[in-house]
């Protein structure tokens, strides 16, 4: 942290004058040093963003009074949105560790949102009606809940706790909650901070105050920093520090910018937002500095993942900027910039020499009627600053008076082209375009030149860069002979370079020195072992103008177009062009300097810029994320890992690399494992799988800044699509299992079959048999031919026919006993025979009633001969006699059954029956139909029911 | 820590409300009113200087609660550079037959012992209502205490754009979009007889 105490040593009258100095020069125009940054276009035109989020993921929420939406650097999109229901004018922002984001409203509604979906959050205490300030849980696991009317509140154990200033909270309004390093949550309000904590599960509440040295009691915002400091910002008394170690407030001084709305305090510098004088800086132990002349209200302040600085104002809507460069705007191309003491950082153009104030962002005017255009500068200790020229030599400048003597090569000088000059406080070494000079420094008038050139074993006198070491020596970058360093007077030349142009080098201050060289890249000096040295050449191929060291591993290389921040480790550069702000180098080498603090100052073409590495670590890569998963198309959400069934095996994937200070130079590079062989390189934000086949998949997904991919990181996604149902083992086992089956029960099936016909045959045959029998029965002849004999006498024609009847009765017995059944209608005329024949016998003792419906005789059958057996039978049992005639009705039942009666008149002379007859119309039956047949003996009659068998 | 359009403090604007009126029935000590306060505000614009000026405030100070209420008809300014001007005031900017009256109602947020006399600086904050359109504010205020009797001091600005107060692109050079006001004003001790 910086020396805040130093602000207490500048005396108030010093400190009124410092601002009357800011405030000159906070004219349109002239501001000093300021970010470059860009405006971004709004959620909704004519909104506003109240609040600023970066989200795990990467993406950057602004909570607006329409609702919560995400910004990817190009597009809006909406998270949760105003509808007629509800108003979601968001007045909180805060995502837990489980990456769920918590909304709250000031209608006092808080939404939880996870996965794409949004729940609201509903204890059963129910939920406050003022607006939300602030969310945040605490070590323990409690979650507070700032509000603005209703005080403080804690969810414990799924239940809802108030504390207000019934518990000694100082207000119920409360504009901002904070926890500190011990937990404790800090309620900012506008009676001073309560600090709420929970002892022993009872409310606790100590209040800061005015009495406790707070500058004001209205405290708009808490900020904590990385070190635990708690910073407040107040309504009236500027910011101050809470130093938790020492129990006290520091202010940060007088202020005069107004009520502060948001306090963002970086390792480098804090921001402060206002309500209506912008944006204004506090940085190391300089005042308060405002970065433009503006006068509007800021909302709020965020710092991302990236380095980047966002701010939402009243005037501008959104803007971003990075944090590391910021511009210096002069109107002419700047030929050389030298980083002198007291943060004043000098440069030159074809004009003039001027100088930068850091402290103020003032710009001077040093001397501008030189004979010829300064290439070099370099402060000395004594008060000095030299300045070299190509053709008039140097001008020394008493910074003071602005005195200025001329030293050319009739003064000793070793040559009157001198493009670099530097010092270590004892000598000042002139590199120059005919060999080495050196001077000692000092306040005294008397400058006496030494020289060093080929005769005393320089390699070429053709020197671009000197570089003083820390022991008296100093290094010189050489055309075409590399590097040469002089050590005691001596000339040592390094043996590795000895045939490369170098044009500038940079100590990293960790024992290396990175130099950059004419058409074969930026290499590095490893000063370890003595003497020996080893060289890395050509880590970047494009011909760089020079370099500074920004830290062991990050070099900073000037090109005409754009910076390079480049990873010596990872190999990786990270590109600042146009996108944020840097248009034009120029061609000019070693326009660049580094002051004590590690800035590097490079003089372009219309600014000076200025890049200050940040302490936080900072995002070299876009951070690559898969927004979306769908299925023809459709978003599937959050499952994780994933199995589909075969057919939804057309997968796309929506993603995205953030990266906000270049959005559109992000390209990516995928690949679906299991499908893809090699990646596959894109600029669209989606990839898209059709027709997959069934196996593991893994997309692999990694974007990049700058087109270079190697040690990138991955994001990916698993899945897999399942065989179809029918590649399945069980699928195969269940098919064997019912092949089986099924053969077992066609061959059960078969053999019952076969029992069936075989018994149907037997009954059949057994049948044929009772029936030959009756038939041939001598009786049954006898009685025939009787009647035929009383036939011939008084009618042939009748007996001609009776015998023909006859004869078609015995060849339908032929012809039908081996049917197992026939249609209805034939067994009628069948029948028709057998009755003719015993009609003709019987004559009016036997009448016969058919009152079948001829079309159910047309669509059902019978097993042959079955009337005419249990007509047969009623004949054969039955007295049959004109006192006694017998009648036989043959009519459908309407309930499938075929009956067959007859009145019930037994012969005395019963023959005992076999019933072997009936016996196998029965047995017939059973193997035709489910149907049984029935016997129904009354008093009077004797009846038959045998089933109707449906036509097939 | 960011602006909320007030809308909340119904509890507050209730008990602002009901204190004067209960106060005054009840014969209540420490309730400080005026109905002859001063507000002057200008429009400090490139190409016109307006000015306007009301001596009919009326105004509560509850000292028991630290409460305050204030409302002005806005009919009642006087000045203007002419009389079409202040027509265009009361009828195209101000819709004074919509909303007739401006207020102020809140608490003061510094404690004050109102038994000490002396000068305060002192916060208000409370919802600051003009043209029907309701902001909350804080407003800094010169307060001097003397024996039964209050008087306040305070210069404010009223945004235009707050107040959803829309002026024709035409006269824009005319209107300032920032509004100075001055308010003063001297509040007495209700007496207790006095019904």
């Amino acid at each position: 942290m910086f020396a805040w105490s130093s602000w207490k040593e500048i005396p108030m009258k010093d400190r009124s004058l410092f601002g009357i100095i800011l405030f000159s020069m906070f004219l349109p125009g002239l501001f000093g040093q300021a970010p470059h940054f860009v405006t971004h276009p709004l959620p909704y035109e004519g909104g506003r963003i109240d609040l600023l989020f970066q989200e795990n993921r990467g993406f950057i929420l602004a909570g607006t009074s329409r609702g919560l939406f995400s910004f990817d650097g190009r597009n809006w999109s909406v998270i949760t949105q105003s509808d007629s229901n509800s108003t979601k004018s968001v007045s909180a922002i805060w995502q837990d560790q489980d990456n769920r984001l918590w909304v709250g409203y000031k209608s006092g509604n808080i939404d939880i949102v996870a996965g794409g979906k949004t729940e609201t959050f509903q204890p059963e205490e129910g939920t406050p009606v003022v607006p939300i300030t602030g969310i945040l849980r605490d070590k323990n696991g409690i979650l507070w809940i700032s509000t603005y009317g209703e005080g403080v509140y804690y969810y414990q154990n799924e239940r809802l706790y108030l504390i207000d200033t019934d518990d000694g909270l100082p207000d119920n309004d409360v504009y901002v909650i904070m926890m500190d390093e011990e937990g404790r949550v800090w309620a900012g309000t506008d009676r001073g901070i309560g600090i709420c904590s929970l002892e022993d599960g009872k409310k606790k509440v100590e209040v800061l105050s005015t009495k406790n040295g707070l500058p004001d009691n209205i405290v708009r915002e808490i900020s904590r920093d990385d070190l635990g400091n708690m910073w407040i910002g107040m309504y009236d008394g500027g910011i101050a520090r809470y130093d938790l170690s020492k129990k006290e407030f520091i202010s940060g001084g007088s202020w005069e910018y107004g009520a502060v709305t948001s306090i963002l305090p970086l390792k480098d510098k804090i921001w402060i937002g206002t309500e209506n004088s912008d944006i204004v800086l506090l940085e190391d132990s300089q005042p308060y500095r405002k970065i433009e002349a503006g006068q509007f209200q800021v909302y709020d302040i965020l710092a991302d993942k990236e380095g980047n600085i966002w701010i939402s104002d009243h005037l501008n809507g959104l803007r971003s900027a990075l944090r590391t460069l910021s511009f210096v705007p002069v109107d002419e191309r700047i030929r050389s910039v030298h980083a002198g003491t007291s943060d004043r950082i000098w440069f030159s153009t074809a004009k003039g020499v001027y100088v930068f104030h850091r402290h103020t962002g003032q710009t001077d005017t040093m001397v501008t009627n030189l004979a010829d255009v300064v290439v070099s500068m370099y402060e000395d200790p004594y008060g000095y600053l030299w300045m070299g020229s190509i053709g008039e030599g140097v001008w020394r400048m008493n910074i003071k008076d602005r005195s200025i003597r001329h030293f050319t090569e009739a003064s000793g000088l070793v040559n009157n082209h001198v493009v670099s000059i530097d010092g270590d406080g004892k000598y000042i070494w002139f590199a120059t375009f005919g060999g080495i000079s050196r001077c000692q420094a000092s306040g005294s008038g008397q400058i006496q030149f030494e020289q060093f050139t080929r005769k005393d074993g320089l390699s070429t006198e053709y020197i671009y860069q000197v570089k003083a070491g820390e022991n008296g020596n100093a290094w010189f970058a050489m055309d075409g002979h590399g590097i040469s360093i002089i050590e005691n007077n001596r000339i040592r030349q390094l043996d590795e370079l000895k045939d490369v142009t170098v044009f500038s080098m940079a100590d990293d201050q960790a024992g290396s020195v990175w130099y950059n060289t004419e058409g074969q890249g930026i290499g590095r000096i490893s000063l370890g072992n003595g003497d020996k040295s080893e060289t890395e050449l050509g880590i970047s191929g494009e011909q760089a103008l020079s370099i500074a060291s920004l830290s062991r591993q990050l070099l900073l290389v000037v090109y005409p177009d754009y910076l390079g921040i480049l990873n010596s480790s990872s190999g990786r550069m990270i590109r600042l062009g146009e996108e944020v702000g840097i248009n034009n180098l120029g061609e000019d080498l070693n326009v660049v300097d580094q002051d004590a603090g590690g800035m590097v100052w490079i003089g372009g073409e219309d600014a000076l810029v200025c890049y200050a590495p940040v302490r936080e670590s900072i995002l070299s890569t876009p951070l690559t994320c898969i927004t979306s998963v769908n299925i023809y198309l459709e978003n599937i959400g959050d499952e994780d890992p994933m199995e589909l069934p075969y057919d939804r095996n057309h997968l796309s994937f929506n993603y995205t690399g953030l990266w906000y200070q270049a959005p559109l130079g992000v390209s990516y590079q995928h690949r679906l494992k299991g499908y893809d062989i090699d990646w596959v390189d894109s600029r669209n934000d989606q990839a898209i799988y059709p027709n997959l086949s069934p196996g593991t998949y893994t997309f692999e997904l990694r974007s990049s800044a700058n087109g270079d991919f190697s040690n990138v990181p991955v994001s990916s996604y698993s899945f897999r699509i399942l065989k179809p149902f029918w590649e399945q083992w069980w699928f195969f086992l269940i098919s064997i299992l019912a092949g089986i089956l099924i053969a077992y029960f066609w061959i059960k099936n078969r053999e019952k079959r076969l029992r069936i016909t075989e018994r149907l045959e037997k009954e059949n045959i057994e049948s044929q048999f009772e029936t030959l029998k009756s038939q041939i029965n001598p009786h049954f002849l006898f009685n025939s031919f009787n009647t035929l004999i009383s036939i011939i006498e008084n009618d042939q024609e009748t007996a001609v026919e009776y015998v023909e009847r006859l004869s078609d009765f015995f060849r339908n017995i032929l012809v039908y006993r081996h049917q197992t059944v026939i249609p209805l209608n034939e067994e009628l005329e069948l029948f028709e025979n057998f009755y003719f024949l015993q009609k003709h016998r019987y004559g009016d003792n036997l009448f016969l009633n058919n009152n079948l419906d001829p079309s159910l005789a047309g669509s059902h059958t019978i097993p042959p001969l079955t009337l005419q057996l249990l007509v047969e039978n009623a004949l054969k049992h039955n007295i049959i006699s004109k006192s006694k005639p017998l009648t036989v009705d043959i009519e459908s039942d309407g309930k499938g059954y075929l009956l067959v009666r007859n009145n019930l008149q037994k012969r005395r002379d019963e023959v005992p029956s076999t019933q072997v007859g009936l016996q196998n119309i029965i047995n017939r039956y059973r193997l035709l139909s489910d149907m049984e047949v029935r016997i129904e003996i009354t008093r009077t009659h004797f009846q038959v029911y045998v089933p109707l068998l449906k036509k097939e | 820590m960011k602006n909320f359009s007030a809308i909340h403090i119904t509890g507050l604007l209730m008990c602002c409300l009901i204190v004067p009126v209960w106060a005054s029935v009840h014969g209540v000590k420490g309730i400080f009113a005026t109905t002859t306060g001063k507000v002057e505000f200008k429009s400090d614009a490139p190409l016109e200087l307006i000015e306007a000026a009301s001596d009919r405030l009326k105004g509560v100070i509850d000292s028991n609660k630290n409460a305050f209420a204030f409302s002005i008809q806005i009919t009642s300014f006087q000045g203007f550079n002419s009389a079409l001007q202040k027509e265009h005031f009361n009828e195209k900017f101000m819709e004074s037959e919509l909303h007739p009256e401006a207020s102020f109602q809140g608490k003061i947020i510094e404690d004050i012992d109102y038994n000490e006399i002396g000068y305060y600086k002192v916060r208000a904050k409370g919802i600051l209502s003009i043209h029907g359109v309701s902001q909350e504010r804080i407003i800094r205020s010169d307060m001097h205490i003397e024996e039964g009797k209050i008087t306040i001091d305070s210069d404010f600005k009223v945004l235009l754009a707050d107040h959803r107060i829309s002026i024709p692109k035409i006269v824009s050079q005319k209107i300032s979009e920032e509004i100075q006001v001055h308010v003063r004003l001297e509040l007495l001790e209700r007496n207790t007889n006095e019904r």
